[in-house]
């Protein structure tokens, strides 16, 4: 079975240890135009980077850095 | 034992910086532990800034970062008083210990970096994903990859669904 390609963690690559959540800009790179969070099956971030994406989107989110939810419009 | 708590608040832009200094130092007051030598380490105002969605009439708020040393137990009496204060539209209390987060440089920056990582070229653009345009304008270049991009339609179907406005990426 054709497996795609072997995806890197961006945020490893950035050098990056822990996230900061009032970093929006990097946080809305792993949020979908709706503002959902991406899955790292789609964005290939590693599983501790991804656990701290979570918390730091919430966060985000309850500070107004990021939206719950975005209009189409 | 006073631990290292970082204090995220957002006050009704309506409230000026002296009123707004006036406010925090009547609620850090509260934390004050009885050796002030290390209480407050860093206040850092934002200024207005756009709420990502409106907070009761809200479009706009003042935003003040500090990180201060204090002892847990204060923090239910200071987190009532702050609930009360009506110019203090949200905020946020987070242990800060361990690991400090450093600052990600955004040259790099890009919604779906996985093609332009792989095939290990030079990012030209500066800020990519301000402009969701650019990958678009890069996808000439792209058949650079062509064992990633031909066989693999599942993958290809996964980016469309990730980042909606990157329809270029698939087309070749």
């Amino acid at each position: 079975m054709m497996r795609g390609r072997v995806k890197t963690c961006s945020i490893c690559e950035s050098r990056a240890r822990v996230l900061d959540y009032k970093d929006e800009r990097t946080l809305s790179r792993f949020v979908t135009e709706r503002g959902k969070i991406v899955p790292s099956r789609l964005t290939g971030v590693c599983a501790r980077h991804q656990r701290q994406l979570g918390t730091a989107i919430k966060r985000a989110r309850h500070l107004a850095l990021l939206p719950y939810v975005r209009s189409s419009a | 034992m006073t631990r290292r708590y970082e204090i995220v608040y957002i006050f009704d832009s309506a409230k000026d910086e002296s009123q707004i200094n006036e406010s925090l130092d009547r609620h850090h007051a509260l934390l004050k532990p009885e050796d002030e030598s290390e209480f407050l380490l860093e206040t850092n105002h934002w200024g207005k800034r756009t709420l990502a969605y409106p907070i009761g009439n809200s479009e706009v708020g003042h935003y003040v970062v500090v990180n201060l040393k204090t002892d847990g137990s204060k923090l239910n009496e200071f987190e009532r008083s702050v609930k009360l204060d009506e110019s203090i539209i949200r905020h946020l209390i987070v242990l800060n210990e361990g690991e400090i987060p450093v600052p990600i440089e955004h040259p790099d920056d890009r919604k779906d970096s996985d093609d332009e990582v792989r095939s290990g070229k030079p990012k030209a653009e500066a800020a990519a994903p301000a402009s969701p345009g650019t990958p678009v304008a890069e996808s000439p270049a792209t058949p650079a990859t062509p064992v990633a991009e031909a066989s693999t339609t599942a993958v290809a179907e996964d980016v469309t669904a990730t980042t909606a406005g990157e329809s270029g990426e698939v087309t070749p």
